[in-house]
């Protein structure tokens, strides 16, 4: 997919796309499996139908080098995809190592928890509990930070086969999804047992 | 919301996300769509889900553009509609026409 040269504003991409999709394929293709991929020249306005989105895309670049290609499901509205070339101001995005996990996903939960309370707990008291904690449940090893991107990392580069689980110094849960939320500042958010900071 | 997410390959997907004013998570996002953007998992987590019960997912991290710059953030799996949590919006104001299709706007403070 490198080598295409991005032609328009991103917005461009997304705002064109869409609307040749309504007037071309919802209007008139009505019968169209919702999980087949369309493929637009922007520019054009040719289109390539696939139920692979990689081969929707190679048949329009094949009909025309200079496609400026933006991609869509017929039945989800939920992604869509741009070809032609990064922000030219943007760094590249780095290769990221996963984590390859050798514990079942319960137990990183129950280890982490418990090293949290053995050996982290009395030092991390004094911090706000928003304060993410990063956790190797291998050799025990920690980080703190209120960026969990940055405490991740130099956990990872002191401990690159680091098993980390993430809680918060006030909570066991990282992230609180849905619910109640007192808006007032940062608030608390409290649900069941479990209570952690709305950012 | 729309969401503009940047892999690898320097392409740009645009998700379409729901705003989750209770959420503190950046984002949400199910299974096949971290899997179309290739995300690596980066650490477990326990998420605490709005009946109460607990969620034990991986957090991967999604390089997304948000305001003319590249934002490295923690994406939660959650199965269903990709979720657009507080952190996301810090900074913004955010207007919603609380009609049946009303414009849902997110703009910086000044």
């Amino acid at each position: 997919m490198a080598g295409m040269v991005q032609k328009y504003p991103l917005e461009e991409y997304s705002r064109r796309g869409q609307e040749i999709f309504e007037r071309k394929i919802t209007a008139r293709m009505t019968n169209l499996p919702d999980e087949s991929y369309v493929a637009i020249d922007i520019g054009s306005e040719d289109i390539a139908i696939d139920p692979n989105w990689h081969t929707a895309v190679d048949d329009l670049k094949t009909r025309n080098p200079e496609a400026q290609i933006w991609v869509r499901q017929v039945g989800s509205r939920r992604f869509c995809r741009i070809f032609g070339g990064s922000v030219p101001s943007l760094p590249p995005v780095p290769p990221r190592r996963g984590m390859v996990q050798k514990y079942p996903q319960e137990t990183y939960a129950q280890r982490g928890d418990e090293i949290f309370h053995r050996v982290i707990a009395d030092q991390v008291r004094h911090l706000p509990p928003e304060t993410f904690v990063l956790i190797d449940i291998d050799s025990e090893d920690f980080e703190v930070g209120l960026d969990s991107q940055a405490a991740n990392r130099r956990l990872l580069e002191r401990r690159p086969a680091a098993q980390v689980w993430g809680r918060r110094v006030g909570s066991s849960a990282t992230y609180h999804l849905g619910g109640r939320l007192n808006l007032s500042g940062r608030s608390r958010v409290e649900k069941g047992t479990s209570t952690c900071m709305a950012e | 919301m729309e969401v503009v997410a940047l892999d690898s390959n320097g392409e740009f997907t645009i998700i379409d996300a729901i705003v989750d004013t209770a959420s503190n998570a950046p984002l949400t996002l199910p299974p096949d769509l971290i899997h179309e953007l290739a995300l690596q998992p980066v650490r477990e987590i326990k998420s605490t889900l709005a009946d109460g019960s607990e969620l034990e997912s991986p957090v991967y991290v999604a390089r997304l553009f948000i305001r003319g710059e590249a934002v490295d953030v923690d994406v939660v799996e959650v199965n269903g509609d990709p979720l657009l949590g507080m952190p996301l919006m810090e900074g913004c104001s955010l207007h919603i026409e609380v009609v049946s299709g009303g414009d849902v706007a997110i703009e910086p403070l000044l």
